[in-house]
């Protein structure tokens, strides 16, 4: 078929919809980069994106911001003013230790911003790690539990030199006692550990395991139920299997 | 400045956030899938940040394809069907000079597309909803409307010849 006859079809393609024998011609006529159907398609999919855009506005909630920049790993702005205000109260309070006779009281307060400021720096960190991890070269993308809409969904990123990055919604806090913990799951071999973690109280987690990783031989990432004073013993049920795609996929 | 840029990705947000939330929230039609659907789409994003950058002034319709296509998955996945019609737009290498985009801003296009679409016939707008909103493939569409096969496909041709001129006319000077 000619590109004359295919130009009344670039929509329905472009929407899954083209029927035969015409699907089969556009799809032919993409795959010997025929500049015209290819820039036909190309406008029927911005015409489908357009329309999609075109539904009546909804406002987002202030919070999935909030989740979206920090699973990307871009800390907020305000992020680094309790930062700055906890390092001057830190060195005030320092001085204030050193001049006063309240030395005691001083010097718990002190501490205790002294541990803020590390659980600050350590959650920067942490969105560095995620960041360093969405942002590299030949990382891979695997999508968990779409299919089960009660169950924990979610994506994985694996990257071969920067590690493990886990973004979970529908996960629950693990219940008193328990903790997640994530796996590597190698095509041979026992599962190796791969840290633990919490989910918040509104069921999303975020967990990153960095180091490098032999994406290759592995099969799947996992998430399972561990008691906290358990050792590193995978159980036989896991809560989440991310699989690895099969090479060449 | 590219999406490996903090701040790049904070605008890019900023930018579109409530344009995909809108769109997963009418597919999806729960407010706390829609959230999901939204981080989903955002971090297929950042994961691809090196093939975005490329795409310079056509990232807009690329996200909505994208988040388009984690809308259609999920209403399969809820529906328990395997399979549906195809999903297409996320392919970066196709043509980024031939689109709309080429032409129009993003936002033209939407504010063209919302013009074009409201000018419909009542069974022709039904149709094409049914088709990029619900991802029902033609015999469903058919089913839904009472209608044969046959002249749904036809409504279709018909609406989108009207949205197509619509969308190529001549940019006013």
């Amino acid at each position: 078929m000619s590109c004359e006859e295919l130009r009344e079809q670039y929509e329905l393609y472009a929407l899954g919809l083209a029927e035969q024998p015409e699907r089969n011609e556009i799809h032919a006529h993409l795959e010997r980069r025929c500049t015209e159907c290819a820039a036909g398609v190309q406008r029927a999919l911005d015409l489908v994106a357009a329309l999609t855009a075109s539904v009546p506005s909804a406002a987002p909630p202030a919070r999935l911001r909030r989740r979206v920049l920090a699973a990307a790993g871009v800390p907020e702005r305000h992020y680094g003013w309790p930062v700055f205000w906890a390092a001057a109260a830190l060195l005030c309070l320092s001085g204030a230790v050193y001049f006063s006779g309240r030395e005691r009281q001083y010097a718990d307060e002190s501490l205790r911003l002294g541990r803020q400021l590390g659980d600050w720096t350590a959650e920067i960190r942490r969105l560095q790690d995620a960041s360093a991890i969405l942002s590299a070269p030949g990382t891979t993308e695997i999508a968990f539990g779409q299919a089960q809409p009660a169950r924990p969904a979610g994506r994985v990123f694996i990257n071969p030199t920067s590690g493990v990055l886990l973004v979970a919604s529908h996960l629950p806090p693990a219940p008193a006692g328990s903790t997640y913990e994530m796996w590597i799951v190698p095509k041979r071999g026992l599962p190796c550990p791969a840290g633990r973690f919490q989910s918040l109280s509104d069921d999303s987690a975020t967990h990153i395991w960095s180091g490098p990783v032999a994406v290759a031989a592995t099969a799947a990432i996992s998430v399972t139920l561990q008691n906290e004073t358990a050792g590193a013993h995978p159980p036989a049920e896991s809560l989440i299997v991310a699989a690895l795609p099969a090479p060449g996929r | 400045m590219g999406l490996r840029d903090a701040r790049a990705r904070v605008q890019l947000y900023d930018r579109y956030g409530r344009l995909v939330y809108a769109a997963v929230l009418r597919i999806a039609r729960d407010r706390a899938v829609a959230e999901d659907l939204v981080l989903e789409t955002f971090l297929h994003v950042w994961s691809r940040a090196q093939d975005i950058d490329r795409l310079k002034g056509a990232v807009g319709p690329w996200l909505l394809a994208a988040a388009r296509n984690r809308g259609m998955s999920y209403l399969r996945s809820r529906q328990g069907r395997d399979s549906g019609p195809a999903l297409f737009g996320e392919d970066v290498d196709a043509q980024p000079c031939a689109g709309l985009h080429a032409r129009l801003s993003f936002a033209e296009q939407v504010r063209r597309a919302g013009q074009a679409l409201a000018m419909l016939e009542a069974n022709q707008r039904q149709a094409i909803e049914l088709a990029y909103l619900d991802g029902l493939t033609l015999s469903e569409i058919a089913a839904r409307l009472g209608q044969a096969p046959g002249r749904v496909k036809t409504w279709l041709h018909v609406a989108f010849a009207a949205l197509r001129k619509t969308m190529e006319a001549e940019v006013p000077e």
